[in-house]
């Protein structure tokens, strides 16, 4: 008797104290660390959420973008970093999910050393066409692609990149033969399609916004399981006979794995709070993101998820680094 | 007029108050980074970014973009003074400026740089205002092919860089070719030379080449002249005016300069300032009529590269705001603020926010008048360094070189990389390796197996992609004439040739 009571006491006195470092939290500065340069996709929905919690904490929230080494360095410095809550992490499907299947020596486990918390953002990626192309949908790009194999060339940001292995996707479930040109980044590979020196690409619609006012650039379809209500004349490529294609250049935020529970409750309960207000939604359509409030573990399985499906896209494109 | 109507828009916006309060605070940090070895206006561009979310969004397009041509004025004052360049651009300002400054000309080289900033950015500017947008559409019309010729052109006609033995200068391009290969290949995502170190994915930084091969190895070279501290005495208003000889060899350069600067700087992807400045002092050298004279203190070799460089810095907004295409990380940067405030770059900028477009632009014409006053009285300040002893002041720019790579990416890497490679450089430089061809080899290396590479993706292969293409054959056709000139010019007078290099040996 007189042991069980000990127990409960003890679990009571440690759900306390849990409860009381949950409350606690945060007592000083939060570090959010970026793997990629200010003004990025990541880094920006890392700062909106950022700054609406120091708001609502009322401790500062500092986002670090520490670049470089294909995100290795970022990841491995979240991975290695005390798991107290104070250092958090903003990243995408480069660094959580493609990675390991691109390189063969990562240095940090994506599904082991983090915990995921929530999905901030998504920003579409949509296929897009030079203006003088022959085609005008998915479908008759499709048809052309089929009929001319080896014609056509898709400029992407980089080897590995979603740019790239979106359009290698669409080859595979099409039975496609398209030349991969890479770039140096998004914005260099959006100018080569301008430009007319790659026919076509899989881009951010946020950052192909300024060519399709100008008609030098068409989009031909959304890489997306539904269509955005910010655009919604934009067909979704599976609309368009392409099954299965759909990805988003999302930001999320992690913890290191180790991160008390009650701590990453805290966190998410906060998170979600603030991208379930019309704010949120207002700040990141402003910013050419949708915000997606996510639970964590329904992020957690949409990781899962995304990872058995990468492997596959990856191994069969035959899609490596090094 | 049309124009005159945006001039008065720009005016309204820019000088408010509050603008031009935004200008003088970016124009001022930009010129202190600028001084300061190694700490670039990237790094201090990323860390006031964020404290800019809460302004509107043309003030802090005008603050961001006043310390990025700001840190342009600042650059060559160490360059100058110390052999020491502030940003990566400004690694030619040594070239002449350093012979200058040994002559007893700091002052005046100081002077004349400031002249040709201010002349550079302010011809960039009245480009802007007139043909933004006809400007920006040259950057859609250069693909991979056109840009690879360009380089080759480039290549050719840095050739003359090179102030030694031929045949070391050239080695020492290989040289900077061969580092510029290390990490990853854009073509085939293959790392090469890192180790399996994450900090060379990436490359080796120009920063930490330019701080190793200039700043450090100079410091390790000048440790034997402890005695002879101070080398200038006269700090007098007169002594810090350039001649008016030193003036009138200066207009043409200058002019020239400018009008490199702003091709340069207009095309996405070329390297940005770097390119622009090396390009104009091999043009300089070229045409000059005393071209032996280069490298040993030349007014022509610090004037043009520095129009070059603060015109390029102004014109590489053309195609950001324009098209929405940043030719550099710092350009990218100004591309997220704009985002930040929910303003799409591109075409459209112009035509919807006319205030924030030509209130920027005016904004760099008042910055630039900012910084002229700013600059001239402080020549005489900065003149004073070099009478601060040697035992004082070296120890100094190691430590401002270590703090300044650091803040780069905050990498401890870096720094060691610095240490590693100024202490071979030093080796090097000493059995005569060149720091300024390994540099170029370094810039152009990359953009030139890039761009080639990805020239034969697109045409599968096929080599004539650069003789089909006009722009393209154009620049190829001009880099063999330049080499045949060059032949043809060694051929005819030999013994010309024989006593320069006898000097110069």
């Amino acid at each position: 008797m007189k042991h069980v009571a000990a127990v409960a006491l003890c679990a009571l006195m440690t759900s306390a104290a849990g409860l009381a470092h949950a409350q606690e939290y945060p007592d000083r500065t939060v570090t959010i660390i970026v793997p990629y340069a200010a003004g990025g996709i990541a880094d920006i929905a890392a700062r909106t959420l950022g700054e609406a919690l120091s708001e609502k904490w009322d401790q500062e929230v500092i986002v670090d973008n520490r670049t470089g080494g294909a995100g290795f360095v970022a990841a491995t410095a979240v991975a290695n970093a005390d798991p107290d809550g104070y250092t958090l992490f903003v990243s995408d499907m480069g660094v959580n999910v493609i990675n390991p299947y691109l390189f063969e020596d990562v240095p940090y486990d994506p599904a082991e050393d983090f915990r995921p918390i929530t999905m901030i953002s998504d920003t579409p990626l949509v296929l897009v066409a030079n203006s003088e192309t022959p085609f005008d949908t998915a479908a008759e790009y499709v048809e052309y692609a089929k009929t001319n194999p080896g014609e056509l060339s898709f400029g992407s940001a980089g080897i590995g990149s979603l740019n790239h292995i979106v359009p290698e996707w669409i080859n595979a479930e099409m039975g496609l033969d398209t030349a991969h040109i890479p770039y140096r980044g998004g914005a260099p590979a959006a100018t080569a399609i301008a430009s007319g020196e790659a026919e076509v690409g899989v881009l951010a619609l946020s950052s192909v916004g300024p060519f399709v006012d100008s008609g030098e650039l068409k989009i031909l379809g959304l890489a997306r399981e539904e269509r955005v209500e910010s655009h919604p004349d934009i067909p979704t490529l599976i609309e368009s006979g392409i099954p299965n294609v759909a990805a988003g250049q999302w930001a999320a935020l992690f913890a290191p794995a180790e991160v008390p529970d009650e701590i990453v409750e805290k966190i998410a309960a906060d998170s979600l709070e603030f991208l379930n207000s019309e704010e949120a939604r207002e700040t990141f359509g402003e910013r050419g993101a949708i915000v997606v409030p996510m639970e964590s573990d329904e992020l957690g399985a949409m990781l899962d998820n995304l990872r058995e499906q990468f492997s596959t896209i990856i191994v069969d494109a035959n899609i490596r680094a090094n | 007029m049309d124009v005159l109507a945006n001039i008065q828009l720009g005016l309204l916006t820019a000088a408010t108050l509050e603008n031009l309060a935004y200008c003088f605070v970016g124009v001022t940090v930009g010129m202190i980074v600028g001084v300061l070895p190694g700490i670039g206006h990237l790094a201090a561009i990323s860390l006031l970014m964020p404290l800019t979310f809460h302004v509107p969004a043309t003030a802090s397009l005008v603050l961001l973009a006043g310390i990025y041509y700001g840190a342009q004025y600042g650059g060559s004052i160490a360059s100058i003074l110390l052999n020491l360049p502030g940003t990566a651009s400004s690694a030619v300002a040594c070239l002449d400026g350093y012979p200058m400054a040994q002559k007893g000309r700091a002052g005046a080289a100081l002077m004349i740089t400031t002249i040709a900033s201010f002349f550079g950015s302010c011809l960039s500017i009245v480009v802007l205002i007139l043909m933004a947008p006809p400007l920006a559409q040259l950057a859609l019309a250069f693909h991979s092919a056109d840009y690879f010729s360009m380089m080759v052109l480039g290549l050719v006609a840095a050739g003359s860089i090179s102030q030694g033995k031929p045949l070391m200068g050239l080695a020492s391009v290989i040289l900077g070719l061969a580092i510029g290969l290390v990490g990853i290949d854009v073509n085939t995502g293959s790392m090469r030379f890192t180790f399996g170190t994450p900090e060379l994915f990436e490359g080796v930084s120009i920063i930490v080449i330019a701080m190793a091969l200039f700043g450090v190895v100079e410091v390790i070279s000048s440790i034997g002249r402890t005695g002879e501290g101070a080398k200038v005495h006269d700090v007098s208003f007169r002594s810090l005016m350039p001649t008016r000889n030193e003036l009138s060899r200066s207009w043409w350069p200058m002019l020239r300069g400018s009008g490199i600067g702003v091709g340069v700087g207009v095309l996405p992807g070329t390297g940005g300032g770097s390119m622009a400045s090396f390009m104009a002092y091999a043009v300089e050298k070229r045409v000059s009529r005393t071209p032996e004279e280069f490298g040993k203190g030349s007014i022509a070799g610090v004037s043009a590269p520095e129009a070059a460089n603060n015109s390029a810095a102004q014109s590489a907004f053309i195609p950001t705001l324009t098209l929405g295409i940043p030719g550099d990380a710092i350009m990218a940067l100004m591309l997220g603020a704009l985002l930040i405030h929910g303003i799409q770059p591109g075409p459209r900028v112009v035509t919807e926010s006319p205030e924030l477009f030509w209130g920027l632009v005016v904004s760099f014409l008042i910055g630039n008048f900012f910084l002229l006053i700013l600059n001239i009285p402080l020549i005489r300040v900065w003149v004073r360094i070099l009478q601060i002893p040697y035992k004082v002041l070296f120890p100094s720019i190691i430590l401002l070189i270590a703090v300044g790579v650091y803040s780069v990416n905050r990498s401890t890497f870096d720094v060691m990389l610095v240490a590693g490679l100024a202490f071979v450089g030093f080796l090097m430089i000493r059995i005569g390796f060149e720091a300024a061809p390994l540099l170029l080899g370094y810039i152009l290396g990359p953009l030139l197996e890039e761009n080639m590479r990805r020239a034969l993706l697109v045409s599968r292969g096929d080599f004539m992609i650069f003789l089909e293409r006009p722009i393209s054959a154009v620049f190829l056709f001009f880099a063999l004439a330049m080499l045949a000139w060059v032949v043809f010019s060694s051929l005819r007078t030999p013994k010309l040739n024989e006593t320069s290099s006898a000097e110069s040996g």
